[in-house]
């Protein structure tokens, strides 16, 4: 079932993202032909200048039109799809609910990567004319210098990065899908009821976050002190990054127990 | 053997309203019912809570005896009152999504009902006409094997020969083993294709009973009957 929603899921917002992918593609090619046009003309086509300075206006509206529709489309998704009218279709569907809530969380953390992928492609097509068969090489072993090699810590500590990073973005999203949810069992105080779950949340975070660090800088003093001088070692990146993680999957389930819970036994569709 | 729907002592409030209170009733398999009351009398509200859409405040609601979730929604076709399909797909994606959540949904004779009425399958729903995204969204739920239909309002807000359509599919798409569950206050229009009445009035159930016996006894049709009982 997971997998049907999900393919639904994309269908509802791929209408909105890939046009939009499209477009910024296409305007940052138009601007890299602008850009080439300029430099072999120069100045003997008088359009051009203010072409290329509406383009890039365009262009740069286009980012953010993007950064704004991944959000919006994120949690609008969420609301209206299980929370308004829409939601009689989605509740009706022999689904369990915390199903519902993992479809649209990876269907949203997909298309955030996908936006920032697309970004990071106009940026290359925006300088396509200038690129040479050496720059690619060039780029391509910069970027094998990040990637360890034969090393089995640095790939631990290079995984250890990415699941970090993969639920942070989870556990953003599950906040403000909890306090959406939350929110909802007040039938006259929806959007007061969730700012304040979310800004209590985010208290909570903050004071379990604060302990953590103490706690961690606390157990590991006696360990800092008896470091020899000049050395590196590597115990303090993975202490960092586990430490961030457990904190983080911590968040994650209690928000993703929460919504579930919510859709389960409190839900109010009126 | 469980009832196939089933309200024990059901109460549900909202802020300043009771919406349904200590409802008691049970049907058996292979009837149509008519969930018959005025406006604002509970019949939504009731529907909603069988398809676990709100939560009660009290009591219980029972589908072949389980609590409303993934298991009896599976066995419970629902029409709502409104237009709840995704406006943005077309017909034929409708059809599809109906066959992919839906083990018992016959996505053959949906199709055929569609083309029947001349419906392009291609066709986005929003570009239907209202009457016609309504006989779309009640093909879809009836084109489903289900063992429980629950139907609000089905015939509001469309045309009479459309209304005549509407019960013509319910009656010809129905097992003899389901039941079906009309929620309306237009009581002439169903009233010849129903087996029992549930009366109901300000969230109380003022009457359950097979309609031969409500005529008999007070020797009137249910729709004059249910102008009697709920005259101003």
């Amino acid at each position: 079932m997971l997998r049907k929603l999900m393919k639904y899921e994309f269908r509802a917002t791929s209408r909105t993202f890939l046009p939009l992918y499209g477009v910024l593609l296409l305007v940052a090619f138009l601007l890299a032909v602008f850009d080439q046009m300029h430099e072999s003309w120069g100045e003997s086509i008088p359009w051009l200048n203010t072409a290329s300075m509406i383009t890039s206006f365009v262009y740069g509206g286009l980012f953010i039109a993007i950064m704004v529709m991944t959000a919006l489309v994120t949690f609008q998704r969420f609301y209206h799809n299980l929370f308004t009218d829409e939601g009689y279709l989605t509740h009706t569907l022999p689904v369990k609910p915390h199903t519902h809530v993992t479809g649209k969380l990876l269907v949203s953390i997909v298309w955030i990567v996908a936006s920032v992928a697309v970004f990071l492609l106009s940026l290359l097509i925006l300088s396509i004319f200038h690129l040479q068969p050496v720059d690619a090489k060039e780029f391509f072993a910069a970027l094998a210098q990040w990637i360890p090699k034969s090393n089995l810590e640095g790939w631990v500590i290079f995984l250890e990065l990415l699941l970090f990073l993969f639920l942070g973005l989870v556990c953003s999203i599950l906040s403000i899908y909890m306090a959406i949810a939350v929110g909802n069992i007040s039938s006259r105080h929806k959007a007061a009821l969730g700012i304040g779950v979310f800004v209590g949340t985010g208290i909570i975070q903050q004071v379990v976050y604060s302990l953590g660090i103490t706690l961690g800088i606390r157990s590991t003093w006696d360990l800092w002190k008896n470091v020899p001088d000049n050395t590196f070692p590597t115990w303090p990146i993975h202490g960092f990054l586990l430490g961030h993680i457990a904190y983080l999957l911590l968040f994650s389930a209690l928000f993703y127990m929460v919504i579930s819970w919510v859709l389960k036994k409190k839900l109010n569709l009126s | 053997m469980n009832p196939v729907f089933e309200c024990r002592h059901l109460t549900k409030a909202f802020p300043g309203k009771e919406a349904l209170h200590d409802v008691s009733f049970s049907l058996e398999e292979g009837r149509i019912v008519g969930l018959l009351g005025p406006n604002g009398s509970g019949k939504s509200t009731l529907m909603k809570l069988a398809n676990g859409l709100l939560s009660p405040t009290q009591g219980g609601i029972f589908i072949d005896g389980m609590a409303p979730g993934v298991e009896t929604k599976k066995i419970v076709s629902y029409l709502p009152d409104k237009n709840y399909l995704n406006d943005w797909m077309s017909v034929r994606q409708l059809v599809n999504f109906f066959g992919d959540f839906y083990e018992d949904f016959q996505k053959e004779a949906a199709v055929e009902m569609i083309q029947r009425l001349g419906i392009p399958m291609h066709a986005k729903l929003k570009t239907l006409s209202k009457g016609t995204k309504e006989k779309v969204q009640l093909i879809l739920v009836m084109s489903r094997k289900a063992r429980l239909y629950l139907l609000d309002e089905p015939i509001g807000g469309v045309d009479p020969a459309a209304r005549d359509y509407i019960l013509h599919t319910i009656i010809s798409n129905y097992s003899e083993d389901a039941t079906v569950v009309i929620s309306t206050h237009l009581i002439s229009d169903v009233e010849s294709i129903l087996d029992q009445v549930l009366f109901i009035s300000e969230g109380k159930i003022l009457l359950d009973s097979p309609v031969d016996e409500l005529r008999e006894k007070n020797n009137m049709s249910v729709d004059a009957w249910f102008r009697e009982v709920f005259k101003c």
